[in-house]
């Protein structure tokens, strides 16, 4: 009676490929569903060229439960780092900016900690949200310990990301979807035959090999083999105008990386640096217009690569009986830290939706619905960063021509008025994340919110203050960031 | 840099909306700048909207810092748990909505899955059986569960029945003792700012004139000022919802049980609510004038009480729909000002107060911005419509073949969203919910498969799990559940020693 489909190929390993199969092995591998990956053995591009290493948002942690994967291993099998938040260099003249995770300050009833900084008179440019938080202030000095589960405790307030290496990630995710009865088998999907209602019926290998199934996912990364190349489903395009390169290189590092991901905005482009356990990577998405190939590959040093950039999302990612995932559904730009989040949560649904025999249309819909919604709310997260941004060069005055969408058009008019925030459907930042965001890029609101002229300013004054305070010395007390994670990768990076 | 903040907010209506808005104004903008000030007329009579509630009531009164029996015992209150939905489905078909979870996810799967796969084996018991509330309710049970029985499966969840009116009375008093005023009259006219329309002031019969800067219509169905000022214009759901009258009466409590849940029952051209008070059962009949005459409907209504009839039938008319914005310029309607939903899901009284802390998380100063307005009526739009695809459901899914109101609504066109509801549902039991929703998947549930809309299959990741370890589970959840609901006080008693209102 239920019915679940027989045979599920995914085309692809990588990251995206990897942790689908693994999701799918726990969950369907009991039911005697056959999950086979064709994996190519060439560099992991599933999430998106030019992507060494990953810096998740808060919830990775979740995810890798859900997945039976214990966080220490994932981040001994990937030279793992933590992630406290986001630091911000350059992007407005002079600003340096630290958006940390986990709790800034205390809402009092309904007034937002944000609107009590402002009700007592702080400037956007000013603003120092990050030394209101435990995250913030433990990033600024290095340090780092894992949140406390008990919510009376200050240091249950803090929240963390992972940096994490790809390569060794997906590495990791291999080896456990192969024990919970996923199958591998070597080799490049090209292309795919579909039988005459239009769905795929085979997928077709580079060496000639066609292997049957029920349901393929594609996992073949911008590539897109099956849902582009196959059924020929539209990408929607998100780039801010001009900025239409990317290139990173992978390099060794000695020095004890800091718990912070690095965004710094240069006259061509920008570089995010992701620290890793004796390595770091440097991502930097530029203009082709200002930087040639050669210049970018110069400033990255002699090992890097470059190809064409052009986030955005595929307009129906799951079509007749073929759901992609990772970069072959959506690339985020890489400033929304979305990529991990987007392929843990894309096989999450899927397996909430696992179509019988009947083709799944009704759930196909649903899931197509939800990923709208849900990579909507990354791509607004990203492009809000271009549009903030005051650099005078012309590649980001042509940025600043990137048209919102209707979403972010709303949500930027709520916080010009009064600096208000609410939240919107599968959001993929809170509130909070979005009043960093807002303070990090300096966008200065007309006004507060009147609700928090009703709290008395000397009582307000001293309640802020005492929060400083108690951030500062409870992050002074943390172990230092290197020393947790030599004790964790047991030996120098 | 900042615009001062609002000086004076002007609440006009005095009903249940009125106070509920002046309470919770009153209670979280105390600044020392802004004065609230209600206008009512003694004259014009409140219409006692819905005196079944939700579960959010609860945080609007903890906002308010209300004490619970205090509030029960101040408007004759009783305890809810659900809504028992008599033939509905059928004729002879009852089933109930209850508050709370029905039994619990196992490994990440929606636990009605593994009651689709075991009913269709003929091992399930009926599905109330797993949710608490359904279980004490069924019993006329409230209050504190026996030690043994607690859990995080057994955790109660409640609402209140309560006379609204005194609930105004209520919160009046509160209101008046935290600084509102109250100014008695009937209002003649509206003065509008020649610029920009905004209202300046309403003027009484004697001539006053009160000025505000932020006006609050709770001047009920007609909407003194965003309707018969503003013009706002109002969209008509009758196509989907065509009940456009009710008839009430209160009755004395009968023999019967003092139940803690509301009861619905299904009748010819509409339903009859059953609405349990201390002092008296709140009893209305809300039916469509298409297919029943007024003097049909009062005496069905007068034929099913449960005790002598305590006054004469009212009347009421209503055109089922909303404003199209529930927010113009310097006004915000609230309660039946801004739109009508029949009762069936007791939402009348959480539509104000979600409008209110709305309100609060938008407030205005004296320079309105526009995008907070245009906010606060997409999030009300989106709630209201959520609302009404939940009831429209209830007409819809219906099997009562051959009676002419009914056939109508099950072969009726119903909004995409329903539709598509519906379709995902139908499929494989499976529900996602919508942005801002106010029900939760549990209580869709509880109609879905209460009016027999049974999905084809069940979600096949219930298999991962051999049969005889569901079942075991379903039947351990169904025992703790059942034991937890017996060793509850009845409600009655618990109402007796806890609330008791001091004289009617």
């Amino acid at each position: 009676m239920s019915g679940a489909p027989g045979h599920i190929f995914i085309a692809g390993g990588g990251v995206a490929g990897w942790m689908f199969a693994l999701a799918a092995a726990r969950a369907l591998a009991p039911l005697g569903v056959q999950i086979t990956v064709a994996d190519d053995g060439r560099p992991d591009e599933s999430l998106g060229a030019q992507t060494p290493a990953l810096s998740t948002l808060p919830g990775a942690q979740d995810h890798h439960h859900g997945l039976g994967l214990d966080d220490l291993d994932v981040l001994r099998a990937a030279r793992g780092s933590f992630k406290l938040g986001e630091r911000h260099t350059g992007w407005a003249p002079g600003a340096d900016t630290v958006l940390p995770y986990g709790d800034t300050g205390a809402d009092i009833g309904p007034v937002r900690f944000h609107q009590q900084l402002m009700r007592l008179g702080a400037r956007a440019g000013d603003m120092d949200l990050a030394a209101y938080s435990l995250a913030g202030e433990a990033a600024r000095l290095g340090r780092f310990a894992p949140p406390s589960p008990d919510p009376a405790s200050f240091l249950s307030t803090l929240d963390f990301g992972l940096h994490l290496e790809t390569a060794g990630y997906a590495r990791l995710l291999r080896a456990a979807a192969l024990q919970s009865g996923a199958k591998a088998l070597e080799g490049r999907v090209m292309s795919a035959r579909r039988g005459d209602d239009g769905a795929l019926t085979a997928a077709l290998l580079e060496d000639g090999r066609a292997i049957e199934a029920d349901v393929f996912i594609d996992a073949t990364g911008e590539r897109a083999a099956l849902i582009s190349g196959v059924l020929g489903v539209g990408w929607e395009s998100w780039a801010a105008p001009g900025f239409d390169r990317i290139a990173s290189t992978l390099t060794q590092e000695g020095a004890a990386p800091a718990p912070l991901t690095h965004n710094q905005a240069d006259a061509a482009g920008w570089v995010r640096t992701i620290p890793l356990y004796g390595a770091r990577s440097d991502q930097l998405v530029f203009a082709s217009s200002a930087m040639d190939d050669a210049a970018a590959i110069g400033q990255l040093g002699g090992a890097a690569s470059v190809s064409a950039f052009n986030p955005g999302r595929r307009t129906a990612p799951w079509s007749a009986n073929c759901l992609a995932v990772g970069a072959a559904a959506c690339r985020p730009d890489p400033l929304a830290s979305a990529e991990a989040h987007l392929a843990a949560s894309a096989a999450l649904r899927f397996l909430k939706l696992v179509p019988h025999g009947d083709g799944g249309a009704v759930e196909a819909r649903e899931y197509n619905r939800v990923f709208e919604a849900e990579t909507g709310s990354v791509r607004d997260f990203a492009a809000h960063a271009y549009l903030a941004q005051t650099r005078k060069e012309a590649p980001w005055a042509r940025a600043r021509t990137l048209q919102p969408s209707p979403e972010l058009a709303r949500r930027m008019a709520l916080y010009a008025a009064r600096g208000r925030i609410m939240r919107s459907e599968d959001a993929v930042y809170d509130e909070a994340m979005w009043a960093a965001a807002f303070i990090a890029r300096r966008v200065q609101p007309h006004d507060h919110d009147p609700l928090a002229n009703g709290l008395d300013e000397a009582a307000l004054k001293h309640r802020c203050e005492h929060i400083r305070q108690l951030a500062a010395q409870t992050a002074r007390r943390l172990p230092a960031h290197g020393d947790m994670l030599a004790q964790l990768h047991g030996r120098a990076p | 840099m900042s615009a001062p903040p609002l000086r004076q907010i002007v609440i006009v209506g005095g009903g249940t909306a009125g106070w509920m808005a002046a309470g919770a104004l009153s209670r979280l903008i105390a600044n020392g700048v802004t004065r609230i000030t209600l206008v009512e007329s003694e004259e014009i009579g409140i219409v006692g909207v819905g005196e079944a509630t939700i579960p959010p009531i609860r945080q609007f009164n903890e906002v308010l810092g209300l004490d619970e029996r205090e509030f029960l015992k101040a408007t004759q209150g009783s305890y809810k748990l659900g809504i028992e939905f008599v033939d509905w489905t059928r004729p002879g078909h009852r089933y109930i909505h209850p508050f709370g979870p029905f039994g619990a996810d196992m490994n990440a799967v929606k636990f009605h899955q593994f009651w689709l796969k075991l009913r269709g084996l003929g091992r399930a018991a009926d599905f109330a059986e797993y949710n608490l509330c359904a279980m004490a309710a069924y019993e006329n049970r409230f209050g504190g569960i026996a030690p043994p029985y607690r859990s995080p499966l057994t955790q109660l969840h409640w609402a209140y029945h309560f006379d609204a009116s005194l609930y105004a009375r209520f919160l009046r008093r509160y209101s008046e003792a935290r600084g509102v005023t109250r100014v008695e009259g009937k209002i003649t006219k509206v003065h509008q700012r020649a610029e920009d329309g905004f209202i300046e002031s309403v003027e009484l019969e004697s001539g006053q004139k009160i000025e505000g800067e932020l006006f609050i219509d709770c001047s009920g169905f007609r909407g003194l000022l965003i309707e018969q000022t503003l013009q706002t214009g109002y969209e008509d759901w009758t196509r989907w919802l065509p009940c456009d009258r009710a008839i009430a009466v209160p009755c004395a409590h009968g023999d019967g049980e003092f139940t803690p849940y509301t009861r619905s029952t299904a009748r010819e051209a509409g339903w009859q609510w059953r609405i349990p008070l201390q002092h008296r059962i709140g009893n209305g009949y809300v039916y469509s004038s298409q297919f029943i005459s007024d003097d049909e409907a009062a005496s069905t209504l007068l034929a099913n009480l449960d005790g002598e009839a305590l006054a004469d039938p009212r009347p009421l008319r209503f055109v089922t729909g909303r404003r199209k914005k529930a927010w113009v310029k310097n006004c915000v309607a609230l309660g039946l000002a801004s739109g009508f939903l029949e009762p069936l899901e007791s939402t009348s009284i959480h539509l104000i107060q979600s409008g209110i802390s709305r309100l609060l998380a938008l407030l205005p100063d004296s320079g309105f911005a526009q995008a907070e307005i245009d906010e606060y009526n997409r999030l009300t739009d989106q709630q209201i419509e959520a609302i009404r695809d939940f009831i429209i459901l209830h007409y819809h899914a219906n099997e009562r073949d051959g009676a002419p109101l009914w056939d109508a609504c099950r072969h009726m066109d119903i909004p995409d969203t329903l539709a598509r509801k519906l379709a995902l549902f139908r499929s494989k039991g499976r529900l996602f919910r919508y942005e801002d929703e106010l029900f939760a998947e549990a209580s869709w549930h509880a109609v879905l498969l209460g009016q027999n809309v049974m999905p084809q299959g069940y979600d096949p990741l219930v298999d991962a799990a051999p049969v005889d370890e569901i079942a075991a589970a379903l039947e351990e959840i169904r025992t703790l559940v059942r034991g937890a609901a017996g060793s509850m006080p009845l409600h009655a008693d618990f109402i007796n020693q806890h609330c008791r209102a001091s004289a009617a």
